[in-house]
């Protein structure tokens, strides 16, 4: 168990064509504390998996600073880190059997493994046994908590992908090391059995307790996994929190667009201030208007703006009634997905998401009225940045 | 993306037919280069055949000797101008270059039945060629033509006696009986001499009649001279045998079965050689050079002396400007004897039209034609008129003292003949590779060496090969049981196709690939096949390789039994091959497998690295062999140049590569070579070290792993299964090393790199033993199959096929 921080943290490859190189993360500045899960998450080439390696030491760091334990360990090769990684495509050893892989990193950090030296001195025989025990131990106990036992002494070709993974986690464990590293783990195993592991994953955090990051492109499984979620893109990060925060207050519209299954509603429209009803504002996007409570989002001003409100906030037919804004919409399609359903709407251009109860989801091509509270709808800057308002 | 694209034009009607007509144009174009190619060739030989119908056709071969292009053009005009003079017969030249080609591909005729009418002959292989009946005598055209008014008759006396007894043989020895050859030069042997040399040390010019005594007395004399040798002296077989003659003893008493090489005088002559040679620095080459097989090495102007050699250096030497140089006749010593060395024209007794060949080789030896080939320079006219005149004695040219040649023949009290060597070719291999231990290398004593003759020569002699008789080879019963096994076999497998699985589209599908793999599968079977089944059946036979495959007689498994059990020099060429393969194999591995490591690292420009390094994988192997029998020559070469500073410092001497110490760094040095073209295999290290995933070095690098317990654990493994075909592949070619050999040392000195494939080859195109070379080849099958099986098997306790599957 350690801690980790990252100051100012950045990685410039040279050999990019253009003379200053490519910037593939910008400094990164954030501290994991002892024992926490951080999910480094973003679209694939944001950095995020740069990010890792130059925390396991497979790429050398090019700006700022990197610590564990409080110790800056820039130029530690990553065999002296002590922190075990566990890969996309497994990396599992094909020569070796599951016990011999998972022993592996035991065996070569082994003080008395010479057979040769065993020969000669009965006392550093006794030495290398015990070792020997302690190492077999060791990954027994792994392999029991991960259900390996049975498969101890096959190949790695022998065993399916759920399989495989584990005796890379297994790997891992075995060795004790103060963080695991997670590089998209899930990615390479079909749906439901990504699931299975996402919840094996948090059971065996919680029972070791330890400092784990984890790097996926999936949002979900970042919300699934993480205690803390670290949001980048094109080699920054977006925004750092917990996975309600980020859900909940997205830093900025990529953030916004990023996180949540189905996408947020984005609407383009302006912001008009001190006209019609006294006290809001407006937000125009022709055909629609949306009175806004004044205050609620003081950073803005008015001008172009985006409006976003996630589907699962928005109401339809009778359930819309009493939300605080209203309209006729058109129902384009309606996707039924057994718990739920997707209503694809239209109001004059604008496109909406709804996500709604399966008893509710109205007839296609009827018209309906649609609603949300003000409350659930986030302001963004129109900007490239896009940052939220309020 | 692009197949969509190519869809949508070909939718474009132009576009189709222009791809059509493209296509019809290129097939066209093939077919129509393949056909010119071969009317071309039908044409040139056909057109002057047409040109004189009715005619006879003559086939002539013949070989450009150190005259090159010039003689060859020479004898083309002489050819020419025969069939102008002779309008019914039309004459067809064939020159496979050197005398070596020459005589593979003339057996090659021989055996095929189809022999050249008219072919040059050398008075060496006369015994050998009339002992099979391969040649015609003549003696009934020369008794014609001696009561002939023609004035185009030959007159045997008017040539020199000499060179007519050289191709008499009469069964049992050169000199007497029929005559097998029209003479067409010869040449007596002696030294080239620097003049310029000679006149820095202030040494006298050599006399007509000098002794060996002067002889060495001059060597000693130029070797005053700073870094010059006295003399360059070659130990040819013939040479020796010459050198003997010259001080009145002969290697052999009644027959050559009868060894005289321990005779006082015989051993004291061989003796004084090899002390001028050893004992003395300088005097005489030590024979540490490869180069010094004599010729190129006076032109370097370092050498006082070089020979014995005879008239064929001239045509090399007039090219020399640096210094003037002359010829003196061989020294004395207790007898006046030279020894003539001469080439005929020989009539096969296959040919249909001998007479005709008969014409051409008068035509070929008349004084005209004689004249025009002397003043070439190489040759020496074997019409004593001719070489009298000034055609010959050219007081124009180099060397001044042409006469010199013509002292033995000139002098009565001088004795000049042709030396005889039994028909079997292996007693002149064996007593020039046998005694070089002891006068060119000094790796044996003399004693030793002559021990080592008498062995390997006892043991060839005595074997039930050479001593007993056999019935002929059972062809038409052979041919026979392998037709009906055949016929069976093809019955067999028509059956097995039509009664096999598959659909009708299937069974086309496989029609198709049948038909279209039939041009290989019908070479394979006439090329591969055919000659493989025949090779198992010639190692049961003793066939002359000269003769046509009737004449084969079945020895059973006589030729296995001698092989195995009686010759010692077959055990020497697999020990040479299987110490080169203990060398190579391990080094060439190891270094392909360094030089793709560095090879896969990420700098700059890696692309002309990788080239540079495969580079010298797609040169010609003799062309390299060449290059390398520079690098290891023990006086000049590269190697011993690097190496000179450690082992001064150590205060080692350095190493004779193929001289002295042949017998532990011959196939080493081989081995060395071999090192220098790993291109291939390393590339395929490189395609596996590749494959390798990246993901398992990082692992591994976080697992705690340096990387040269990295390299051992993870590379090695993986690559394992690359590193066996890469040393199966090493092990298969290392025991048919060839070339290098063939081309560096011919196997010398003393068969110490002799390898197994080059004995194979001396057996069946030098001795024209097929039936031993072929049990040869079945044997080598056997120990490749062997090792081969060995390692597969063994393979799964090391080998990881894990690794490729990932």
């Amino acid at each position: 168990m350690a801690t980790v921080e990252l100051k100012g943290l950045g990685k410039t490859y040279t050999s990019g064509g253009s003379p200053e190189g490519v910037r593939a993360v910008r400094d990164a500045t954030f501290s994991i504390r002892h024992g926490e899960f951080v999910v480094l998450v973003g679209p694939s080439g944001c950095g995020k998996s740069t990010l890792l390696r130059m925390i396991a030491g497979l790429e050398p760091i090019t700006q700022g600073e990197l610590l564990i334990d409080g110790a800056v360990v820039n130029e530690m090769p990553a065999r002296q880190r002590d922190i075990a990684m566990v890969f996309q495509n497994y990396a599992l050893y094909p020569h070796l059997t599951v016990r011999q892989n998972m022993a592996f990193g035991l065996e070569r950090r082994r003080t008395h493994g010479s057979r040769l030296a065993a020969l000669l001195s009965g006392e550093y025989r006794g030495k290398r046994e015990d070792e020997s025990t302690a190492i077999a131990q060791r990954v027994a106990k792994a392999a029991e908590t991960l259900g390996l036992v049975a498969h101890l002494d096959r190949y790695p070709r022998e065993l399916s992908g759920g399989q495989r993974q584990r005796v890379a986690v297994g790997r891992s464990i075995v060795r004790d090391p103060k963080v695991f590293l997670f590089d998209e783990p899930l990615s390479n195993l079909d749906a439901k059995l990504r699931h299975e592991m996402r919840s094996e994953l948090r059971q065996l955090h919680r029972t070791l307790g330890a400092t784990m990051i984890y790097v996926t492109h999936d949002q979900e499984e970042a919300m699934g996994l993480g205690d803390r979620i670290v949001v980048l893109r094109d080699g920054l990060i977006q925004q750092i929190g917990a996975p309600s925060e980020i859900y909940e207050r997205p830093a900025n519209r990529f953030v916004a667009g990023f996180v949540g299954t189905p996408s947020i509603n984005l609407i383009q429209g302006r912001l008009h201030r001190g006209e019609g009803t006294a006290g809001v504002e407006r937000f125009a996007a022709d055909p629609l208007s949306i009175d806004l409570p004044k205050g609620r989002f003081g950073a803005a001003q008015p001008g172009p703006i985006v409006l976003g409100v996630r589907p699962d906030r928005l109401r339809i037919g009778s359930a819309a009634a009493s939300s605080t804004w209203k309209s006729e919409a058109t129902v384009v399609a309606v996707e039924r997905l057994g718990d739920r359903s997707d209503v694809a709407l239209r109001v004059g251009q604008h496109s909406l998401l709804a996500r709604v109860a399966p008893e509710q989801a109205p007839t296609e091509g009827a018209t309906v009225t649609v609603g949300a509270d003000t409350s659930d709808m986030l302001l963004f800057a129109a900007d490239d940045a896009g940052v939220r308002l309020g | 993306m692009s197949l969509r694209g190519g869809q949508e034009f070909s939718a474009n009607g132009t576009f189709r037919v222009l791809r059509r007509v493209c296509k019809a144009a290129l097939g066209l174009a093939a077919l129509l280069v393949i056909v010119w190619s071969f009317l071309h060739v039908a044409w040139r030989e056909g057109s002057r055949l047409l040109s004189r119908p009715n005619s006879t056709v003559l086939t002539v071969m013949h070989w450009s000797g150190d005259g090159g292009p010039e003689e060859d053009e020479m004898v083309e005009r002489s050819m020419r101008a025969f069939e102008a003079a002779h309008p019914g017969i039309t004459v067809r030249r064939i020159n496979p270059g050197d005398m070596g080609s020459f005589y593979t591909k003339l057996q090659t005729m021989f055996a095929a039945g189809e022999p050249p009418d008219l072919f040059y002959l050398g008075a060496e292989r006369v015994a050998s060629f009339a002992s099979l009946g391969l040649v015609a005598p003549l003696d009934a055209f020369v008794e014609a033509d001696a009561s002939s008014s023609d004035p185009r008759a030959l007159h045997l006396d008017a040539f020199f006696p000499n060179c007519v007894e050289a191709f008499r043989y009469d069964g049992t020895g050169v000199g007497r009986g029929p005559l097998y050859g029209v003479p067409k030069d010869f040449t007596t042997i002696g030294f080239y001499y620097n003049k310029s040399l000679f006149d820095a040390a202030g040494v006298p010019y050599p006399k007509a009649d000098w002794t060996w005594e002067d002889f060495v007395a001059t060597a000693r004399g130029l070797k005053r001279l700073d870094g010059v040798v006295g003399a360059e002296f070659v130990t040819w077989p013939m040479v020796l045998r010459a050198y003997l003659r010259s001080e009145g003893v002969e290697a052999r008493g009644k027959d050559f079965d009868d060894v005289r090489l321990r005779d006082e005088g015989v051993f004291a002559a061989l003796d004084r050689l090899r002390s001028w040679r050893h004992d003395e620095a300088n005097t005489l080459t030590g024979g540490k050079s490869k180069l010094a097989s004599g010729g190129p090495l006076f032109t370097t102007g370092r050498v006082g002396m070089v020979g014995p050699f005879g008239r064929w250096q001239v045509p090399q030497y007039r090219k020399i400007t640096a210094f003037d140089w002359d010829f003196a006749p061989m020294p004395r010593g207790a007898a006046r004897e030279n020894i003539v060395i001469t080439v005929a024209w020989s009539v096969a007794s296959q040919s249909r039209h001998k007479s005709e060949a008969w014409k051409l080789a008068r035509w070929l030896t008349s004084p005209e034609s004689q004249a025009e080939q002397s003043r070439l320079g190489l040759a020496i006219p074997t019409l004593r008129a001719v070489a009298e005149s000034d055609a010959f004695l050219d007081p124009n040219a180099l060397p001044a003292n042409d006469a010199a040649f013509l002292v033995p023949l000139r002098d009565p009290s001088y004795v000049a003949k042709v030396i005889d060597w039994p028909a079997d070719a292996t007693y002149e291999q064996l007593l020039g590779s046998r005694l070089d231990a002891a006068l060119l290398t000094g790796a044996r004593s003399l004693e030793d060496a002559i021990g080592d003759f008498e062995r390997a020569w006892t043991q060839h002699r005595d074997s039930p090969l050479a001593r007993g008789k056999f019935e002929p080879f059972p062809w038409s019963a052979t041919v026979g049981v392998m037709s009906v096994l055949l016929g069976v076999g093809a019955i067999a497998a028509v059956v097995f196709y039509a009664r096999g699985p598959g659909s009708r589209s299937a069974r086309r599908e496989e029609r198709a690939g049948l038909l279209m793999v039939s041009p290989w599968l019908v070479g394979f079977a006439l090329f591969l096949a055919v000659p493989i089944a025949t090779s198992l059946f010639l190692s049961l036979s003793a066939w002359k390789g000269l003769s046509t495959l009737d004449q084969a007689r079945y020895v059973g498994t006589t030729n296995y039994v001698q092989l195995l059990g009686h010759d010692e020099r077959f055990w020497r060429s697999l020990w040479v091959t299987v110490y080169y393969v203990l060398v190579a194999v391990p080094a060439g591995q190891l270094f392909a497998l360094l030089a793709a490591l560095l090879m896969n690292s990420k700098v700059r420009g890696i692309g002309f690295y990788r080239a540079a390094w495969y580079l010298p994988s797609v040169l010609s192997g003799v062309g390299v062999a060449v290059l390398w029998r520079w690098v290891f020559d023990p006086e000049v070469g590269l190697m011993n140049a690097i190496l000179s500073p450690l082992f001064g410092l150590v205060g080692l001497s350095l190493p004779e590569w193929f001289g002295k110490d042949a017998a532990w760094l011959g196939p080493p040095a081989f081995a060395i070579m071999t090192l220098w073209s790993v291109g291939g295999s390393m590339m395929i290290y490189l395609a596996g070290l590749q494959n390798i995933p990246q993901d398992l070095h990082e692992a591994a690098e976080i697992d705690g792993v340096g990387r040269v317990r990295r390299f051992f654990s993870i590379t090695l493994p993986m690559l394992s299964p690359v590193i066996l075909f890469n040393a199966l592949m090493a092990l298969i070619a290392g025991f048919q090393v060839f070339t290098q050999a063939f081309v560096m040392t011919s196997g010398e000195p003393g068969d110490l790199t002799r390898f197994y494939a080059l004995y194979l080859y001396n057996q069946a195109f030098d001795l024209y033993a097929m039936g031993y070379a072929s049990a040869m080849a079945w044997i080598l099958l056997v120990i490749i199959l062997g090792v081969t099986l060995l390692l597969m098997r063994t393979s799964a306790r090391y080998v990881y096929y894990e690794g490729l599957r990932s």
